[in-house]
């Protein structure tokens, strides 16, 4: 995030800087190679590919499949399921800040890194283990219900229930995240400036109001900048927690658009619409982030671009 | 102790160099299969003909398995191994590549390729797969009449917990509402098992073969054939080998045949309804825990070998039970094999190609595939003095002792195991000396190695083994007749099926697949019948009729050309059932 004037690389500079240019030369060309060199491939989306033949080879079909993406109702389907997950996630966004602040305030060294640990610990989970956790507990034999069945209360199937999916979703990946993602708050408290505190103590302010008016604001610009991010995310779901977790009963709305196109894309091996997904989802992705900079630039006068 | 330690360091030095070295005399000829079917967790057997083929002929073996996506990036890649089997979909692709090698050049390196025994399927791979110059480039495995013995442990059928079918006093079952009755009043006589879980009627892992598979049985008019256009409705009839649209064809559609079946059960409390969630090793967890009475095609077999390792003289196993109503999968003819995924090509590029085409021919000779499923000879099998061929007390005690086709049979035997995916012929193909490739199929070998459930059904109804009775019900025309079906050879001779066709077949399935649980779990029927004119609906939007429209032509059009081929040899393979 900045707001100085951007910086513009010349001659001269590299030449004085120039062990600063090797040294980020690799990083340069590791993006180029795996981020700028597979754009090619989306050639494939304008042509009916077929894995074996030479692109030339391939039936030229044009904007076909973009057509067809935007005219399928399995696309507005995807499309409503995935703003419903990243509206959420952006709702939930507070809650590792709300963690990192509360952390913060624990005057007990050890339950503080005992809880952090503890919330940490989720993100290394793989979504298959938590497949198997979730089913264990949650399936209509699992350990819910058994305690239901004990106290005579109705059973409850969360996995296969399609009204259940949005927030039962939302919960586990605030669950596996919420730990992670208060690091980076965490260490953005850690960089506050300590006599700000001790001013405020001094002026009769207590805790609750030195992490309103000091810790709050001191972390915003790095909300602001994880917000920006996330927005350009919007419709970057991901694909491992919706795959593991669908299944018949609750299909038609945990599927999202990169579990869509995963599915059209490899399984059933429709590569050029796949692709063709794949190319609209970026082109909406950038324009969000440029809006989303513009507001925030507006707005704050920060920006990340 | 320096000095000891060096001698030690030296001699271990010498002794990987020596192995490497003996590892380097080996040929190495890799082959690429392309699914994973059930194997085990895709463990390797080290298989007898394996080892005949590094001991006699000093090539090893390497086989990697390549799922449908990871078999397109090979395509893509054109990187193969020396032997694959061809996915379906890229037959077209692997020729007009010239990927394959055309076999036909090296007849004089494929003695048995190019024998009799394979001349006729030879010549239908040229005709359906050659291309415009009829080309050797595909052998077709799994060829020949399968299951002419029928099945002890058949996968299909109207399966059932035998010994409450036999507590019930062996009611009969005509129809799907038959069967119902029947699992209810089992699980009357069995609602818990001994650790107080709740048992059900039936229940299924979370596939969608194994939903319509189901209905595929039990659809009135005659079974249907699933792998024509495999994953889709369209479906054959076994019987007729007519295409019908089990989409909108609500009568003749194993889509609607299973989801009022389900249905029926989910209203009675027989279904489970973790059916939609569970993985097979789940379902296969609670058939071994006795939680279910009945099972659907191709499960329930875990139930007899767990509980049996308590009790060896129990009857508690689900099994075909040969109802009228049933499926029994005996005396298909296969011409061009069992699937055209499994279809043999030797890769034009392969590192060592002697080596590559030895191995072919050797998976070709009638006596190695006798071997692969009897074991070896002298010390599995023999010849009488009358020249013909029979089981040893080994052979016969290893059946009895580790169980038929199970884990512990291969690794004791090294009989069949991994290589059952491209077998040249069918168990009951039948070799040059006129008996069955599989000795142990047979029903006098069967009669001899019966665990107790399959010796009180045999006594039950009067025959030396289960699958006797099963054939017999198929002979009395009491159960369907799979000897009239060719809808894989039809299958053979399609085209490559268009993008446009192949999006809408695909998405039809999905819709289909998911309203599954609304359908099975519709409380009444008005609310069955509104799903049901809702994925009319939804089927029509996504052009369901266009893609009815061109398998339908596609169908009639590659039938008319295989029909006279098949009739030929059917009526030669029905004078050998006589």
């Amino acid at each position: 995030m900045t707001t100085a004037a951007p910086v513009t690389i010349v001659p001269r500079k590299i030449k004085k800087d120039w062990k600063l240019f090797w040294i980020i030369l690799p990083l340069i060309l590791l993006v180029f190679l795996f981020s700028y060199v597979p754009l090619a491939g989306w050639a494939l989306s304008l042509v009916d590919y077929k894995p074996g033949y030479p692109l030339l080879k391939n039936e030229w079909i044009g904007l076909k499949y973009f057509q067809m993406i935007l005219t399928k109702s399995t696309t507005k389907r995807v499309l409503r399921n995935t703003i419903i997950f990243s509206s959420l996630d952006l709702l939930c966004m507070p809650l590792p800040m709300l963690l990192a602040i509360l952390l913060n305030e624990v005057r007990s060294d050890r339950f503080r890194k005992i809880a952090q640990v503890v919330t940490t610990l989720p993100h290394f989970i793989s979504w298959i283990i938590v497949y198997s956790l979730a089913f264990a507990i949650f399936s209509s034999e699992g350990l819910l219900n058994q305690v239901l069945a004990m106290i005579n209360a109705p059973g409850q199937n969360v996995l296969t229930d399609k009204n259940a999916v949005y927030w039962f979703q939302t919960c586990i990946t605030i669950w596996k995240s919420l730990g992670w993602n208060a690091i980076i708050y965490i260490a953005a408290i850690a960089g506050i400036d300590q006599e700000l505190y001790e001013a405020a103590r001094v002026d009769g302010a207590g805790r609750l109001r030195c992490a309103i008016h000091i810790t709050l604001p001191g972390l915003l610009p790095t909300f602001i900048v994880l917000l920006l991010l996330r927005i350009s995310n919007f419709i970057n779901s991901g694909i491992d927690q919706y795959y593991v977790f669908q299944n018949n009963l609750v299909t038609r709305n945990i599927e999202v658009l990169d579990l869509y196109v995963y599915t059209v894309g490899l399984k059933q091996q429709n590569y050029s619409y796949a692709i063709a997904a794949g190319i609209m989802k970026s082109f909406i992705s950038i324009a969000l982030l440029f809006i989303a900079n513009f507001t925030a630039k507006k707005v704050r006068g920060e920006s990340i671009v | 102790m320096k000095k000891v330690l060096s001698i030690l360091l030296c001699l271990s030095l010498l002794v990987s160099v020596i192995g490497f070295a003996a590892a380097d005399e080996l040929k190495v000829v890799t082959i690429g299969l392309n699914h994973s079917s059930d194997l085990d967790g895709g463990k390797w057997y080290s298989s007898n003909e394996l080892k005949v083929l590094q001991e006699q002929y000093g090539i090893k073996i390497e086989y990697v398995y390549y799922d449908s996506e990871q078999y397109a990036n090979l395509i893509a890649g054109g990187d193969f191994p020396d032997i694959m089997t061809a996915n379906d979909t890229y037959l077209q692709t692997i020729r007009d590549n010239n990927w394959a090698l055309n076999l036909d050049e090296y007849q004089d390196k494929l003695p048995h390729v190019f024998s009799e025994t394979y001349t006729q399927t030879n010549q239908l791979s040229r005709d359906l797969l050659g291309g415009e110059e009829k080309k050797l480039l595909f052998l077709f495995p799994g060829i020949g009449p399968e299951n002419t013995n029928g099945n002890d442990n058949d996968g299909w059928g109207i399966k059932v917990r035998w010994d409450l079918y036999k507590e019930l006093g062996y009611p009969e079952i005509n129809t799907a509402d038959d069967w119902i009755q029947v699992m209810k009043d089992m699980v009357a006589l069995y609602p818990e098992t001994e650790s107080g879980e709740k048992v059900y009627g039936i229940g299924t892992w979370n596939a969608f073969s194994r939903f319509y598979q189901t209905g595929c049985m039990l659809v009135e008019g005659g079974n249907l054939n699933p792998w024509v256009y495999g994953g889709t409705m369209y479906m054959s009839g076994w019987e007729d080998t007519v295409l019908y649209n089990g989409y909108t064809n609500t009568e003749r559609s194993a889509y609607w045949t299973a989801m009022k079946f389900f249905n029926k059960c989910w209203r009675e409390g027989l279904f489970d309804e973790d059916s939609f969630v569970m993985t097979s090793d789940e379902l296969k967890a609670k058939v071994r825990a006795g939680r279910y009475v009945s099972a659907v095609p191709y499960e329930g077999k875990e139930l007899y070998p767990e509980v049996s390792k308590d009790d060896p003289e129990t009857l508690m196993a689900i099994v075909n039970v040969g109802a009228p109503a049933a499926f029994v999968f005996a005396n298909k003819l296969q011409l061009t094999g069992n699937a055209p995924s499994d279809n043999l090509w030797v890769n034009a590029k392969c590192k060592d190609l002697d080596a590559t085409l030895q191995v072919l021919d050797f998976f070709s000779d009638p006596d190695t595939i006798r071997m692969m499923y009897n074991g070896i000879k002298g010390v599995d099998w023999d010849y009488d003095e009358n020249g013909k061929p029979y089981i040893t007390e080994k052979g016969l005690k290893d059946i009895a002792d580790y169980g038929r086709s199970t884990p512990e049979y291969y690794e004791a035997t090294g009989i069949y195991g991994q290589i059952c995916e491209f077998i040249r012929f069918v168990d009951t193909g039948v070799h040059p000396d006129g008996y069955t490739y599989n000795l142990t199929e047979t029903f006098d070998v069967r009669a001899q190695t019966l665990n107790s459930w399959q010796k009180d059904y045999s006594e039950h109804y009067g025959v030396s083994c289960p699958s006797e009775y099963l054939v017999q019900t198929v002979k009395e025309g009491k159960t369907n007749d799979l000897s009239n079906d060719y809808g894989q050879m039809i299958a053979l001779a399609f085209p490559t099926t268009p993008t446009d066709i192949k999006m809408i077949m695909d998405e039809c399935a999905k819709i289909a697949q998911e309203a599954m649980p609304e359908l099975i779990m519709a409380k009444t029927d008005e609310e069955f019948e509104a799903v049901q004119q809702r994925l009319f609906e939804e089927w029509e939007e996504a052009g369901e009729s266009e893609a009815w429209a061109w398998a339908e032509k596609t169908f009639n059009d590659a039938k008319a050309g295989m029909q006279p081929v098949f009739e030929e040899a059917h009526n030669a393979f029905m004078e050998t059932l006589k």
